[in-house]
């Protein structure tokens, strides 16, 4: 077992968690509905 | 910033075309073939209406901007859609440019309708360019019109087109080319009957009448498309035949992407030391996200085939084949288009309804449009119809499917009644659909259609199912237990004790606790059913076997299998009405403007759910 990894893992899914919790939370960009329907997908 | 400004400038000295007409004219066929894919979808600030631009290039290489505005009958706007294209060519619209010129685009077949938008965004003092599309067909009709004497009269261009084939295009590109002019038409003062007089006298002498009432072909192929039995036969058929593709020709592709995510897997573990690091990205990562994008060539075929209808014209006549039957439930005939959407997606589908003009039409399409076979549930349909019938055919598995989507008509039907008994009467609006003629089907539009919904998948798989897969894994790894048995740290995981917690709720649904963990798991979105799937029986097992034959493999306590043919059939059930979707319930709650309704969405879908999967278990196994 390689230590490094013990606490990378819980790193990783704590870093994709805060990025799923922002991506939600977050206000709507303007022109987009906010959903997950491609609509707010940048240019 | 200054980047941006300094495109900003640029694009504002190109000239902007806004392409204006009736629905179904051809307008999204013409935008496709003057921009390719040089296409920007967004929303129109504060309103859910599709915005659309494009650019494309002039006889001169001078670039262009067009502008592809919402369908309307009028510029005296009557639903969201209708508003957005008469603010855009007052200029009204602080998000978008006034248009320096407008291309109308109007139906050579029905040209007197057709103008009478046309003629009012001429009385808007801006240039113009009249587009005289579907000429085959109203010469078909024996329809012809003389476009020179309209220009004579105008003194605009006037281009007779068929859009489809791309025929006319030349005389258009020299139209973009010139400088635009302002159309010589006089403003009309009156009622409808005045501008409809007025517009009879335009075309006098430039429309040409046959005699004789002829049929079109399109006319005779309707006999027996849209017969009241034969069409639903035919209908039948074509989506028996869509889903025996579904499940005969995917099977090669499918394995081809197993075997690619396989050999990356394989990859890490040789080159990465045994670890969390390793198992997150093998088994979370790779297994989550390989698990879902596998079914991208069903994806595909799906919208070939959803392409390939809408392309020739038949989707709008099976649009008027269900049109009958939704009266029947006391519903308004323009819920189809929204319904017909949410086929691919709800979110879409929900956001469609705002071209309703009924707020209690549109309050009951939203509650009803969960139920349509979304495709974010086909890899759950695949893989448990798959695990169901291990050695069946493609074409009983093709007929289990049908029989899924049938289901889900029902439920629409059912509960769109049900809505319409409970919901206090209001008022009542009538479905104007007009039926476009039979035409040959532009393969690039096909083709574009089907690498639109490719791209989205992919990025969703990319996106929030990665994102998900890593939390799922997380779920399913901590805390972690002293034993070396992979079912043991499952059951001491998180998502065990979840699982554990839930299963004497699910167990008269035949289910266990792993599979309550991918019930839970797919609140957030039906597709991790099958990432979880994958996460807890790659993490549970170091053989080489494939997911399914891990889960076929699956046995309950008393030894026989997990996956038998009750509980398939329960969770197909399951999933078919559950309303298992994060996305939606927040559009619902946006479009509703009330968490009320979002609330209630859940809540009876999921509870009708859980009752039908209940029934389908305990009902089966009178005769299983």
């Amino acid at each position: 077992m390689n230590d490094w990894q013990t606490w990378a893992a819980p790193a990783v899914v704590i870093v994709t968690l805060a990025i799923l919790l922002w991506r939600n939370l977050r206000p709507a960009k303007e022109g987009a509905c906010g959903e997950d329907c491609d609509c707010d997908k940048s240019d | 910033m200054r980047l941006k400004s300094l495109c900003n400038n640029f694009m504002s000295s190109s000239r902007t075309f806004a392409l204006v007409g009736n629905p179904n004219t051809g307008k999204t066929t013409l935008f496709n073939a003057l921009t390719g894919l040089r296409q920007k979808v967004a929303n129109y600030p504060g309103v859910t209406v599709e915005k659309k631009t494009g650019t494309g290039h002039n006889r001169h290489g001078e670039e262009f901007t067009v502008i592809d505005l919402p369908g309307a009958y009028s510029l005296e706007a009557k639903s969201p859609d209708e508003e957005v294209t008469r603010a855009v060519l007052h200029g009204e619209r602080a998000d978008t440019p006034k248009p320096d010129a407008v291309l109308c685009l109007v139906d050579a077949s029905n040209l007197e309708r057709h103008l009478y938008l046309a003629t009012q965004v001429m009385e808007l003092d801006l240039p113009v360019i009249v587009v005289v599309n579907k000429t085959d067909t109203a010469e078909e009709r024996g329809i012809t019109v003389a476009t020179k004497k309209l220009e004579e009269r105008l003194g605009v261009p006037v281009v007779p087109m068929q859009a489809n084939e791309r025929v006319g295009m030349e005389a258009l590109q020299v139209a973009l080319s010139a400088e635009p002019a302002k159309a010589d038409w006089k403003p009309v003062e009156g009622d409808t009957a005045a501008r409809y007089k007025a517009i009879g006298k335009l075309l006098e002498g430039a429309v040409a009448r046959s005699d004789e009432e002829r049929l079109t072909p399109s006319d005779k192929w309707d006999r027996v498309l849209v017969h009241p039995v034969f069409g639903w036969l035919i209908l039948l058929g074509i989506l028996g035949g869509l889903f025996f593709t579904l499940f005969s020709l995917a099977g090669y592709p499918m394995d081809l992407i197993d075997g690619a995510f396989g050999w990356l897997g394989e990859q890490v573990e040789t080159r990465m030391a045994d670890g969390d690091l390793r198992a997150l990205i093998t088994e979370g990562i790779i297994g989550g996200v390989g698990g879902v994008v596998i079914f991208l060539p069903q994806i595909l075929i799906l919208f070939f085939f959803i392409g390939l209808m809408e392309n020739t014209g038949y989707l709008a006549r099976v649009s008027f084949m269900m049109d009958r039957l939704m009266a029947g439930v006391g519903l308004n005939g323009k819920a189809f288009v929204p319904l017909l959407s949410s086929y691919a997606c709800a979110i879409p589908g929900i956001m469609a309804t705002r071209t309703m003009e009924s707020a209690r039409d549109r309050l009951i399409t939203t509650l009803i449009a969960p139920i349509t076979s979304c495709s974010a549930r086909l890899p759950v349909y695949v893989m448990l119809i798959a695990l169901m019938l291990p050695v069946g055919t493609a074409g009983q598995k093709a007929l289990v499917m049908l029989g899924l989507y049938v289901l889900s008509i029902l439920g629409v039907y059912a509960f769109a009644y049900v809505f319409n008994r409970t919901l206090k009467q209001t008022d009542k609006t009538l479905l104007v659909l007009e039926l476009p003629s039979y035409q040959r089907p532009s393969w690039r539009e096909v083709a574009m259609q089907m690498f639109d919904r490719g791209k989205i998948f992919l990025r969703r798989a990319g996106t929030v199912i990665l994102g998900l897969s890593i939390v799922l894994w997380a779920l399913t790894t901590y805390p972690k237990s002293d034993s070396e048995d992979g079912i043991a740290q499952l059951e001491h995981s998180a998502a065990g004790q979840i699982g554990k917690t839930i299963e004497p709720i699910i167990e008269p649904l035949g289910y266990d606790w792993k599979m309550g963990i991918g019930l839970v798991a797919s609140f957030a979105a039906r597709e991790v059913f099958v990432s979880t799937m994958s996460i807890i029986y790659l993490g549970e097992e170091a053989e080489e076997d494939s997911i399914r034959d891990r889960m076929a493999a699956e046995t309950r306590d008393d030894g026989k299998p997990a996956y038998d043919l009750r509980t398939c059939l329960s969770l197909l059930v399951f999933y078919v009405f559950a309303m298992q979707c994060l996305s939606t319930v927040a559009v619902t709650r946006r479009e509703t403007n009330s968490w009320r309704w979002a609330i209630l969405q859940v809540v009876y879908l999921t509870g009708f759910a859980y009752l039908a999967a209940l029934a389908t278990y305990q009902v089966s196994g009178f005769f299983v």
